[in-house]
């Protein structure tokens, strides 16, 4: 019975097994109905017309004995019909004539209170010269007297109900079986099909945040669990690689802390260890200061790469002119330039594109900072900026050291420094080129770089035109 | 104590300096692997701090090739702290390996431990000829009464004391407590020998003539 209630049982959500049983048998409980419907119907009209047309006989003959001028008040059935009437007295027939007033002639057999002649008469020929008449189980048959009057002949069809009953009842009967079966073998479909969802859901919920690794099985035994499992498996491989991606770049930004962290720390520590001179003081804070400028750098770079990251990338951005930009950076950095006799150089052509103004800023600001930090004293970093028939351009090259080969595939990753050397100062943080590289994604651009070691490095920044740009998703 | 600094961050190798040349270490530094491991395998050095993410040779290969040639104790300072890499630090060579940021005391004790396992020694106080030397407390006791030592006389006691019953050559003896930038005089030891002396108890340091000297 429990599983009565669990296929029948009022629930929020139904189980999927519960609704294909529920739907399963009430197709077949229509289809049933339908059957049995059906099949009375036909049983039932061909049982009335075969009747009728037995009737029709009967009147036929009557007509002849009239013909024959057989008074109307000898007008009998002949014996002959007995036996298809059958001899039991619920089946005898009975007959009754009236004369063209409506008045009783004659009638043999139990007349039914009930009969009446007809109103209007049937046409004495045609294709359809009598009335059929049924009240109950009572069929009778009317046709016009040659003298203008009318004759009916009826009986009750009681022994052909019998049987139409009989029939249905063995029909309800052998649909109980039916449905019987069909419970067990619906039950049984129903199984086959949810269970390999059970399993899959069950296999699905066990993988938390933290168990990434396990998969759906590929192969499911219907051709939609394996496109859902296939569907459901990319969605876990992004999700994973994503993690991974977070779990990484955190751990890479807090071994990049720690370095000014354990400066500081050590530093305050050996200061306060014992009472010292106060140049000794200064040297001291001074250190911190550096490690504290170094880590604040790093800070502010991470949040931008988070605010990157985390902008609307459908947000309506206004019409940005690349060139304005790069003479803004330009006289930005001039001073910085200066100090190394390094000269920025401009070619700049209008290049509009839709982005947010202070991102295409910082982009422009980390490639030529980036040519001026590993440019030689009095080189150059040039900036190109114009519009191609399909693509906004921005190119940015230097005449510096050059990047090694064996760097390139990385210079773009995360904390990733050329020359992996802190010797002098800090360096920089190793976030520079990995924000210019998501600010251009961002906004669906691509970003190549050409280097030989000696001669310098160009970077060249394609965007997609304003009216083909469709903002990309991350 | 000799202790070689192999650290390429400015600011954190003169910090190491500073503090090791506080507790009484003589210190040389390199900023790259390479220049460390030559002047690690040209000179005895009593231990060795370490960085592993180096210029020119990284930490780990300067241990494979220190390891080939020396067994001079060596603590791995990083700021690597995954198990993977301190696994890998200490199964290629290294003695300790402590991360980044580190305490100070933390990182002197560990210095302390390191020498003293690698003299066979397993406590921080020692007893000779009745003279009790504290290597934690850098402090020494005759008699109940505390010796004011400085940290070079204390650095040569705990260096006789540490190789007890070794007769030390004055030439081991410089190499070991004084570091390269030192300018170092032919009779500073026997100042320091003839201090200690007076300090603690005449017949605590015995003098081989033309060999060196020697803790019985």
């Amino acid at each position: 019975m429990s599983f009565l209630k669990e296929i029948w049982g009022k629930r929020s959500s139904p189980s999927l097994f519960s609704l294909l049983v529920r739907s399963q048998l009430i197709l077949l409980g229509i289809v049933l109905i339908a059957f049995l419907l059906s099949s009375f119907y036909l049983t039932y009209h061909l049982t009335v017309r075969n009747a009728e047309s037995d009737l029709l006989a009967a009147t036929q003959l009557l007509t002849n004995q009239l013909n024959s001028n057989v008074a109307v008040t000898d007008l009998k059935l002949p014996d002959i019909y007995e036996h298809r009437f059958g001899k039991a007295p619920r089946d005898h027939a009975y007959l009754a004539v009236w004369n063209s007033q409506g008045v009783l002639l004659h009638q043999v057999g139990n007349l039914p209170a009930f009969i009446r002649p007809v109103e209007i008469l049937p046409p004495s020929n045609g294709p359809h010269p009598f009335v059929t008449r049924q009240s109950g189980k009572d069929l009778t048959v009317t046709i016009a007297t040659p003298d203008g009057g009318q004759l009916l002949i009826g009986r009750p069809l009681a022994k052909e109900f019998d049987s139409i009953w009989g029939t249905v009842w063995r029909i309800l009967v052998f649909a109980l079986v039916i449905i019987a079966a069909a419970i067990f073998t619906s039950i049984r479909i129903a199984r086959s099909i949810s269970a390999p969802i059970h399993e899959m859901a069950r296999d699905a919920q066990t993988m938390g945040a933290n168990q990434l690794d396990s998969r759906l099985a590929p192969d499911q035994p219907t051709e939609e669990l394996s496109v859902l499992a296939h569907a459901f498996n990319r969605v876990i491989n992004n999700l994973a690689d994503g993690i991974r991606r977070q779990q990484q770049f955190t751990a890479d930004a807090a071994h990049e802390l720690r370095t000014p962290v354990s400066i500081i720390l050590s530093q305050s520590e050996h200061c306060l260890s014992r009472e010292r001179a106060v140049s000794s003081y200064q040297e001291g804070f001074r250190t911190c200061l550096r490690a504290s400028q170094h880590m604040k750098r790093l800070v502010e770079q991470l949040l931008d790469l988070s605010r990157i990251n985390s902008t609307n990338s459908r947000q309506d951005f206004p019409l940005v002119d690349l060139s304005a930009v790069a003479s803004e950076v330009k006289d930005f950095l001039d001073p910085i330039a200066h100090q190394k006799e390094q000269l920025i150089r401009l070619e700049l052509a209008p290049a509009f594109l839709k982005a947010d103004p202070i991102q295409l800023k910082q982009l422009v600001l980390n490639l030529v900072s980036n040519g001026l930090n590993y440019g030689r004293v009095g080189g150059w970093v040039n900036i190109r900026t114009y519009e191609r028939q399909d693509a906004v351009v921005l190119i940015v090259n230097d005449n510096g050291e050059g990047i090694d080969s064996a760097h390139l595939p990385f210079i773009f990753d995360r904390f990733y420094r050329v020359d992996q050397v802190r010797t002098v100062e800090y360096g920089g943080v190793g976030l520079g080129l990995s924000l210019v590289k998501d600010i251009i994604e961002r906004y669906g651009g691509t970003i190549q770089v050409v280097s030989t070691v000696g001669t310098g490095t160009t970077f060249e920044v394609v965007f997609p035109r304003v009216h083909q740009l469709g903002l990309q998703e991350q | 104590m000799r202790i070689l600094v192999v650290e390429d961050q400015p600011d954190m190798r003169r910090l190491l300096t500073e503090m090791l040349d506080e507790e009484g270490y003589s210190v040389d530094t390199s900023a790259d692997g390479l220049n460390g491991l030559g002047k690690a395998l040209s000179c005895d050095y009593d231990a060795v701090v370490l960085d592993l993410m180096l210029p020119k040779l990284n930490g780990f290969e300067f241990l494979q090739r220190l390891r080939r040639m020396k067994k001079t104790p060596v603590l791995i300072l990083s700021a690597k702290d995954q198990t993977r890499d301190r696994v890998q630090g200490l199964d290629e060579g290294a003695d300790d390996y402590l991360n980044k940021p580190f305490e100070r005391a933390e990182l002197l004790a560990r210095m302390r431990a390191l020498i003293r396992r690698s003299s066979g020694i397993a406590t921080s106080v020692l007893l000779v000829k009745e003279v009790e030397i504290d290597f934690r407390a850098r402090s020494v006791r005759y008699m109940n009464e505390e010796s004011m030592l400085t940290a070079k006389e204390f650095s040569l006691l705990e260096y006789l004391v540490l190789k007890r019953g070794k007769v030390i050559s004055r030439m081991e003896l410089y190499e070991h407590l004084f570091d390269e930038i030192d300018e170092s005089y032919s009779n500073v030891l026997d100042v320091y020998v003839s201090n200690l002396r007076k300090k603690i108890r005449p017949d605590l340091i015995e003098t081989r003539r033309g060999m060196g000297y020697v803790i019985p």
